[in-house]
C-alpha cells in the first residue's frame, strides 16, 4: 500500500521537529513581514548557524551514549585561541587561516580530551565534561582575560558576504549536510549507534566501544570549532565567556530533534531542525513584541512545552 | 584504580588532607574560628545537596538541574514576603517550602508521567525559573532579610557556633532517618535499586519520584532562604553556582549516579570537601582562571576514584 512508505517515513526521528519548525516559519512569516527575503533569510542563517554546528557536534556525541557539558566551553576557548592567533599572525591571510586551523586543532584536541576521559577511562560523562568545561572555561580565561581583540575586516566579509553568488554560510551548511551524509554511512557511525543503544551487547561483538565513542566526542569538539569560526565571523572579537549558553541550548536542540539522550536512537538532521525552532522561537517572540521582562519566561516556557512534546513523541517511537 | 574503603571514610579523609594542606599553605587556616566560617559556607551547598541526594537514589538517570535556580527563587520570594519585618518569617518560609516543593513536584511529574528525561525536564525546568526570576526582580524592589533571621543564621548560638550550623546539623539527623527508617526512604531505595522489581513488589514507583523531586525542591527552597539570613539581600545568581557542585558533592559521598545507594553523610563529607577545596585555591591566591583549571582537575581525579563504570566484559 503506498500509505505504507509515508507511515515509515513518519516514523523517522525528525518528523516532530520538522512538523514544528514548520509551524513555527509560519508564525514567523506572519510577525515579520519581509522573513522571506534574501537578505533577511541569510542574516537568519547567520545567526543560527553557530548553535546548528554544535548541535550537530553534540548529536554524534550523544548518539554514542555520552554527552559533553563542556562543549559550549570549547566554543569559548577556541575562540579566544583564534582571536589571539590572528592579532599574532594576521592580518595576512594566511595568517589568519592558519589561526582558523589551529582553533580547529584546539577545538578537536579538546574533544580528545572529553573522549578519552569519557570513553577510555569510563569516567561518568555529565559530572567528567563538566570538570573538563571548568578546564577550557579557566583557559580561555588565562587566554584572553577580557573581550577584546581585533578580526580583519576581510573575515567578517566573507561570512555575511557570498562566494560565486552563493551566501558563504550556505556553503558551509551544504558542505557539512555532505560530510553528515558520508558519515552517516560509514561503518563508524553504526558502531556508534550500536554503542550508544545496547553497550554491553555491542561489546559482546567485537565492536570496538572505546573507539567509536572517543571519536564521537573529537567530532563533537571539531564541529564546536567550526561553529566558533562562524562566530568569529559574526562578532569579530573574542570573548572568553562567550560560550556558556551553547551547551544547554545545544543539548535542547538534540532532544528537540528526537534524539534520544540514553543513545542508539536519533540522527544529525533532527537536531538541525532542533536549533532552527529555537533561533525562530527566539525571533517569534521578539516581533511578537513581548514586554521584555516576560521574554527570557515565555522562552522557558515554549522550550520546556516542546521538550515535553518531544519526549513524548520519542518515547512512543522508541517503544 | 580500586579503592576500597568506603566512599564516605574516603571523603571524610580527603577533607582532612584538604584541611592539613590550607594550613600548611597558611598558618590560621585551620584555626577554630575559620574552620567554622568554612562549614557555614558549605552549610548550604550541604542542605541543597541533600535534596539532589534523593533525587539520585531515586534513579532513573534522576539528577536535578534546577537545584540552583530554584534556591535563588526560595530567597526571592523569601524576601519578598519578609522584607525585613520579623514577624512574617515564619508565613515566608511556608510559602517558600510549599512553592518551592510544587516547582519540584512538576519536575516529577514531567519525569514520571510524561516521561522525559530528569536531565531535560530540569533543565527546561530551570530555563523557565530563570525567566520567572528575571520576571519577578525586574522594576521590583527584591526584598532583604529580617534581623530575626540573620541573628538566627549568623549569630552564635552555643560555643560560639552560629545558628546555621545547628539547623544543619539537625537537618541532617532528619536527612538520615529520613532515608533509613521511613517507609518513603526504604521505597526511595528500592526504586532506585531496581524500578520494576519495586513496581512488581507494590512500592508507589510513581508517587515516590514525584514526592521526591517536590522534596528536592522543597529543600533547595529552604537553603535558599537560609542563605537570604546570611547574604542578608537577594541577588540574582544567589543559587547559580549550587547547581553542579550539588551534584558533585553527591558522588564524592558515596551515591552513585545510577541510584539504589548512599546516604546523606557521604553527601556531607562531599559538600565540606567541595567547600574546603575552593577556600584552599583561595588561599594559594591564584587568579580565576587557574582556580577553574584546577578545580576541573582535581575533580577529574576525584572521579578516578569513585566515578569508574565498570569495565566492559564479554
Amino acid at each position: 500500500m503506498k500509505l505504507d512508505g509515508f507511515f515509515r517515513w513518519a516514523r523517522r526521528p525528525y518528523v516532530v521537529s520538522l512538523l514544528i519548525l514548520m509551524g513555527l516559519v509560519i508564525i514567523n512569516a506572519a510577525l515579520q513581514r519581509n522573513f522571506f527575503r534574501p537578505y533577511i533569510l541569510g542574516s537568519n542563517l547567520r545567526t543560527f548557524l553557530p548553535l546548528v554546528l554544535v548541535g550537530i557536534g553534540q548529536t554524534y556525541i550523544i548518539l554514542g551514549g555520552g554527552i559533553d557539558l563542556s562543549i559550549g566551553l570549547i566554543v569559548s576557548l577556541t575562540n579566544v585561541t583564534v582571536v589571539q592567533l590572528i592579532g599574532l599572525w594576521g592580518p595576512a591571510p594566511g595568517g589568519v587561516v592558519l589561526a582558523m586551523c589551529c582553533g580547529l586543532a584546539v577545538s578537536g584536541l579538546a574533544g580528545l580530551m572529553n573522549g578519552l576521559c569519557v570513553a577510555r577511562l569510563r569516567l561518568q560523562p555529565i559530572i567528567t565534561t563538566f570538570a573538563t568545561g571548568a578546564v577550557w572555561a579557566g583557559l580561555a580565561l588565562w587566554i584572553m582575560p577580557r573581550p577584546g581583540g581585533a578580526v580583519p575586516a576581510a573575515y567578517y566579509r566573507v561570512y555575511s558576504g557570498t562566494l560565486l553568488w552563493i551566501p558563504t554560510t550556505l556553503w558551509v551548511l551544504v558542505c557539512v549536510g555532505i560530510v553528515c551524509s558520508v558519515l552517516k554511512r560509514t561503518r563508524f557511525y553504526t558502531y556508534l549507534l550500536a554503542a550508544g543503544g545496547n553497550v554491553t551487547g555491542a561489546f559482546e561483538t567485537g565492536l570496538p566501544v572505546a573507539g567509536v565513542r572517543l571519536g564521537s566526542y573529537v567530532i563533537g569538539g571539531l564541529f564546536a570549532g567550526l561553529a566558533t569560526l562562524c562566530i568569529v565571523g559574526e562578532t569579530a572579537s573574542g570573548d572568553p565567556l562567550l560560550g556558556g549558553a551553547y551547551t544547554l541550548n545545544s543539548i535542547s536542540a538534540v532532544v528537540l530533534g528526537g534524539t534520544s539522550l540514553a543513545g542508539g536512537f536519533g540522527g544529525v538532521l533532527g537536531s538541525v531542525f532542533g536549533a532552527l525552532i529555537l533561533g525562530l522561537v527566539n525571533n517569534v517572540i521578539f516581533f511578537a513584541q513581548v514586554p521584555t521582562v516576560y521574554q527570557k519566561l515565555l522562552q522557558g516556557v515554549i522550550i520546556l512545552a516542546a521538550l515535553a512534546v518531544g519526549g513524548l513523541i520519542t518515547r512512543g517511537k522508541r517503544e | 584504580m580500586r579503592v576500597g574503603a568506603s566512599p564516605v571514610v574516603l571523603a571524610f579523609i580527603a577533607a582532612a588532607a584538604l584541611l592539613l594542606a590550607g594550613q600548611l599553605l597558611s598558618p590560621g587556616f585551620a584555626s577554630g574560628a575559620q574552620v567554622i566560617n568554612l562549614l557555614v559556607v558549605g552549610s548550604f551547598l550541604g542542605i541543597a545537596a541533600a535534596g539532589q541526594n534523593l533525587v539520585v537514589i531515586g534513579g532513573g538517570g534522576g539528577i536535578d538541574l534546577s537545584v540552583g535556580h530554584v534556591m535563588t527563587l526560595g530567597a526571592i520570594v523569601g524576601g519578598n514576603i519578609v522584607n525585613g519585618q520579623d514577624g512574617r518569617t515564619l508565613f515566608a518560609l511556608g510559602v517558600v517550602l510549599a512553592g518551592m516543593f510544587a516547582v519540584g513536584a512538576l519536575n516529577g511529574l514531567g519525569v514520571t508521567f510524561l516521561r522525559i528525561p530528569p536531565l531535560v525536564m530540569t533543565l527546561g525546568m530551570s530555563g523557565v525559573i530563570q525567566g520567572l526570576i528575571l520576571y519577578m526582580t525586574r522594576g521590583a524592589k527584591v526584598g532583604s532579610a529580617t534581623p530575626g533571621m540573620v541573628a538566627l543564621i549568623t549569630g552564635q548560638w552555643l560555643f560560639g557556633v552560629p545558628g546555621i550550623l545547628f539547623i544543619w546539623l539537625g537537618f541532617a539527623v532528619l536527612m538520615v532517618l529520613l532515608l533509613r527508617n521511613t517507609r518513603y526512604g526504604i521505597d526511595l531505595y528500592a526504586v532506585g535499586a531496581n524500578e520494576t522489581v519495586a513496581y512488581l513488589s507494590g512500592t508507589p514507583v510513581r508517587l515516590t519520584r514525584v514526592l521526591t523531586y517536590g522534596l528536592c525542591g522543597m529543600i533547595a527552597g529552604l537553603s535558599g532562604f537560609l542563605m537570604l539570613g546570611y547574604t542578608k539581600t537577594v541577588y540574582m545568581s544567589l543559587g547559580h553556582a549550587y547547581t553542579l557542585p550539588s551534584i558533585i558533592a553527591v558522588v564524592i559521598g558515596g551515591t552513585a549516579l545510577a541510584g539504589g545507594k548512599g546516604g546523606y553523610v557521604g553527601t556531607v563529607a562531599g559538600a565540606i570537601v567541595l567547600t574546603l577545596l575552593k577556600a584552599v585555591l583561595i588561599t594559594l591566591n591564584i587568579e580565576e582562571f587557574g582556580r577553574q583549571i584546577i578545580f576541573g582537575v582535581t575533580l577529574i581525579i576525584l572521579m578516578l576514584a569513585y566515578g569508574r563504570d565498570k569495565k566492559l566484559r564479554a
